[in-house]
């Protein structure tokens, strides 16, 4: 099964891919499994989810950083913009400051499910946009605004990045240590009294400067959790009681809790669905742009397409491994949310799809190949088909 | 007097390119508004602060000629952006998200002396110095 694991976003299996024995099962698989060839549909008719009405409309351009949770970025999108799209009209002019955070819908996935707490650890990122999707519909969505109303407030820095996401881990790894150092040398007998009380009262002062601040800005900020005080036993307790995550999930996450910070709906289930041929995941997208005022679709894809380019053979032209992202393929997830025909200088013209990524605004990060407005991009249908490993959508897919 | 009237319109002429192609673009980082010049022929947005006398000079900058990607491709999982992982692994700065006034995102890497540049800015270099090295 892992090989099924493979195929999803963000995979970390790759050495095990790369091996001999695994290929050719893979080969196998693949032969086996895929469909028979569909033909193509040639229809490349003009859709941008982003124009006035559009479901994408009111869906900012999110960066991920370095969090690998591009699978909770693409799933969080996928929802606001079905929710937001069946609200009634006219939409309020907040509207953007109700868009679900990625980084709370990993984590508490990640808390309620053992696979992504221990297998796919959050802190290293790779998941199932489905997965998020279907737990959020159970669960609601804890809202962006919610976790930036605390910005710029030391530790107590809303975590929507890895960069506010490192400042708690930083705290609690480094708490920890000295914490335990400090209990050792309470518990050890020696020989000086003198020596070893001064050492003790050294290291619970240094500790106490590390505290002081976190429970300052938690307090200011009514993140403090229930029966934590702001002194440093009680925190030790705390600690103790709750492993990083759950650590991330009570302090940096806490507004998340509150029920007027959650967002509740009503969506129909997300399916996903592996791809084993080209011309069937080019039909199955162009099927799906086809359908009136069409949702963004979800797709696990290989990344390496970005920054090579149109020279990037795609995930069935080059190594085995990298169609189930491996190394060459880069795995990753990402949204399609529009289609044109572009007219070349040679007089032809070519179909593409217009994707969503989660990597900021910046335009320098894709191939001179492709067209970028602030962040989307515009690439080749035909080369998106081609290094496409799933398909992910909200309702039944195509 | 002919010749110095055709460098006097060349002279001009590529006053007005290099005006035309710096941009300034301005994003919210936590409270600070931070302003930025885009060079997009060079595909470069940096902080203005790095522009000293007409000249670029700061960490920021410095980090585009050595930042790399090559050490670090293992460790990049689930679709991480890669210019955050050349800012922190490579180029030993650390990662910030700025905001405009549409909500949009964008990540930066910032250095000890201040200076911020966009992590599409070292992507890019990073993969160019890598191909050309």
């Amino acid at each position: 099964m892992i090989c099924f694991r493979l195929m999803r976003t963000g995979y970390r299996y790759q050495r095990m891919c790369n091996s001999a024995l695994f290929r050719v099962a893979l080969l196998g698989a693949v032969l086996f499994t895929a469909p028979s060839v569909v033909a193509e549909d040639d229809a490349c008719g003009p859709v941008d989810m982003r124009q006035p009405g559009g479901s994408m409309e009111n869906i900012s351009v999110l960066d991920q950083d370095g969090t690998g949770l591009c699978y909770a970025y693409v799933a969080t999108q996928m929802i606001d913009a079905y929710r937001f799209s069946k609200l009634p009209k006219p939409l309020p002019a907040d509207i953007k400051s109700w868009q679900s955070s990625p980084v709370a819908t990993a984590f508490e996935l990640a808390s309620g499910k053992f696979y992504y707490r221990n297998i796919t650890n959050p802190f290293k990122g790779g998941g199932i946009i489905c997965d998020a999707v279907n737990y959020s519909r159970k669960k609601g969505t804890c809202t962006q605004q919610a976790l930036k109303e605390n910005s710029d407030s030391g530790y107590a820095y809303p975590v929507t990045s890895y960069w506010e996401l490192s400042l708690y881990l930083d705290f609690y790894e480094r708490f920890h240590r000295l914490s335990s150092e400090t209990r050792e040398l309470e518990n050890r007998d020696t020989e000086n009294p003198f020596i070893h009380a001064a050492d003790i009262a050294k290291r619970r002062k240094i500790l106490e400067e590390l505290t002081a601040p976190i429970c300052r800005n938690f307090k200011a900020q009514g993140l403090l959790p229930e029966g934590l005080s702001s002194s440093l036993d009680a925190l030790e307790e705390f600690l103790d009681k709750n492993n990083s995550m759950e650590f991330l999930l009570k302090t940096g996450l806490a507004a998340c809790s509150k029920p007027e910070n959650r967002e509740f709906f009503d969506i129909p289930a997300c399916t996903e669905r592996a791809v084993f041929s080209k011309k069937n995941a080019l039909k199955s997208v162009h099927q799906w742009l086809n359908s009136k005022d069409p949702q963004p679709m979800g797709i696990g894809i290989c990344s390496q397409l970005f920054h090579q380019g149109r020279k990037y053979r795609g995930r069935w032209g080059a190594a085995l491994s990298d169609m189930f992202g491996g190394t060459n393929c880069g795995g990753h997830g990402v949204l399609i949310i529009g289609r044109r025909k572009l007219q070349r200088a040679d007089g032809k013209s070519t179909c593409q799809f217009l994707i969503r990524n989660s990597w900021g605004t910046s335009c320098y990060n894709y191939s001179g190949d492709w067209s970028c407005e602030a962040g989307n991009i515009w690439v080749d249908a035909d080369k998106v088909a081609g290094s496409m490993l799933t398909r992910s959508v909200i309702g039944d897919a195509p | 007097m002919r010749t110095r009237l055709v460098i006097l319109s060349c002279v001009f002429f590529l006053f007005a390119i290099v005006v035309q192609a710096v941009e300034t673009m301005s994003f919210r980082i936590g409270m600070r508004s931070i302003q930025f010049r885009n060079l997009p022929e060079q595909r470069i947005l940096i902080s203005q602060d790095c522009f000293k006398s007409g000249k670029l000079s700061c960490l920021a900058y410095s980090a585009v000629s050595k930042v790399s990607l090559k050490r670090f491709e293992g460790e990049s999982y689930g679709g991480m952006n890669p210019g955050s992982i050349a800012c922190s692994k490579s180029a030993s700065g650390s990662v910030v998200i700025g905001i405009d006034s549409q909500r949009n995102e964008r990540s930066f890497c910032e250095f000890k002396d201040g200076s911020l540049i966009d992590t599409g800015t070292l992507n890019y270099y990073a993969r160019k110095n890598d191909s050309d090295r």
